[in-house]
């Protein structure tokens, strides 16, 4: 069994960072399951972020956004249920893995932005889907056109864009960015206690731009944007592993 | 003598990256695209640095790690995790198993040349 000591000698030594905030958030969030909903509601409500996402998720389609005040987030967990708080929670890791991954490799800042904001991928384009199973079941997709994935591949390699000549090293490059993604998600979990296992990711090309929940799952689709790529993260999961 | 490093990933861009960090100096970066083949490569080429992924297909790289260990002619070779995986209790189990330092994915080329440093004696190419 690892003690807290342990983790802080492991961690000085080899200079890891510090549990993010979110994943100290994430447990506050699980423990708040037996918690009313009003204590819920007051977690949600310190962050802007989640506050929005959750307002987003659960907001009826076609109608428009409520104020983002602690009785619209009471009004929306009693809509959604409580596997939308564990939506919120891991899709905000995943978010943080993503924008982490892309300024370190890619020197590129990616914003998060409202999907409406964004027009859908119209043609075939590239998918990269990754898999976890543990305490918690679910799913990670990455979607992106194949000329950002050309753009990603040469930054990320540090070459220029005519020396990449082979489809191979731009699909190996979006996969390995994935891999890096889910990886840091999902040690950010295990940290939280909840240990899940990844598979290996695969990628695929599609012209089916819909988002795959998985059964009895909840899901979301995020969007980012850099100055030179647009992204969309899709996310499912079954938080009851039923 | 340039330094050999063995660079064990199944991910030819982060192969690709490990070699372009260590270009400037006087190195020779091995490849490998799985543990089964690090140790093999391990075994021919007694690298002075190993860095080291986790999640690979045929031999994870935390089999090719706890194997060196056994191996009484490769276990004194350094080895840098190279990987996403950074769960501490993960971590507090492969340090265990005796590694040099380890670097989480996603790392900045001046970050490994700065471990890598720490564990073997790096120079920078000499200039035309």
């Amino acid at each position: 069994m690892m003690t807290d000591f342990d983790t802080e000698i492991i961690a000085r030594r080899f200079g890891l960072e510090p549990i993010p905030e979110s994943v100290v958030r994430l447990t506050r969030l699980m423990a708040s399951q037996n918690a009313d909903l009003e204590a819920v509601a007051h977690v949600i409500t310190q962050d802007s972020m989640l506050t929005a996402r959750l307002l987003r998720l659960t907001q009826p389609a076609g109608k428009s956004e409520q104020p983002a005040d602690g009785a619209a987030v009471e009004a929306a967990l009693m809509r959604s249920g409580l596997g939308v708080v564990f939506l919120l929670a891991m899709g905000d890791l995943l978010m943080r893995a993503l924008i982490k991954t892309f300024s370190i490799m890619l020197a590129s800042q990616l914003r998060p932005v409202h999907p409406r904001e964004v027009s859908p991928i119209r043609e075939e384009h590239m998918v990269c889907e990754v898999n976890f199973r543990g305490k918690v079941t679910g799913k990670i997709q990455l979607r992106l056109t194949e000329e950002t994935g050309r753009i990603l591949a040469t930054r990320m390699l540090g070459v220029p864009v005519e020396s990449l000549t082979s489809s191979g090293e731009k699909d190996d490059a979006v996969t390995e960015l994935i891999n890096v993604v889910a990886g840091n998600f999902l040690s950010n979990l295990a940290d939280a206690g909840l240990p899940c296992r990844l598979t290996v990711p695969t990628l695929y090309r599609t012209s089916q731009f819909t988002m795959r929940a998985i059964p009895r799952g909840v899901s979301e689709r995020m969007v980012f944007r850099s100055p030179e790529a647009t992204l969309f993260l899709d996310i499912s999961l079954n938080p009851w592993n039923d | 003598m340039p330094i050999k490093v063995l660079s064990v990933d199944d991910s030819r861009t982060i192969r690709l990256i490990v070699t372009r960090a260590f270009m400037p100096y006087d190195c020779v970066v091995i490849e490998a695209a799985n543990g089964e083949e690090g140790l093999a490569a391990a075994a021919r080429e007694k690298p002075d640095l190993i860095l080291l992924d986790i999640t690979m297909p045929v031999m994870d790289g935390v089999t090719m790690l706890a194997k060196l260990k056994e191996d009484d002619e490769l276990k004194q070779m350094p080895v840098i995790m190279l990987t996403a995986e950074s769960g501490r209790e993960n971590v507090l189990h492969i340090s265990k198993l005796g590694v040099q330092d380890y670097l989480v994915k996603p790392f900045r080329a001046e970050q490994l040349i700065e471990k890598a440093a720490r564990a073997v004696p790096l120079q920078k190419k000499a200039t035309a």
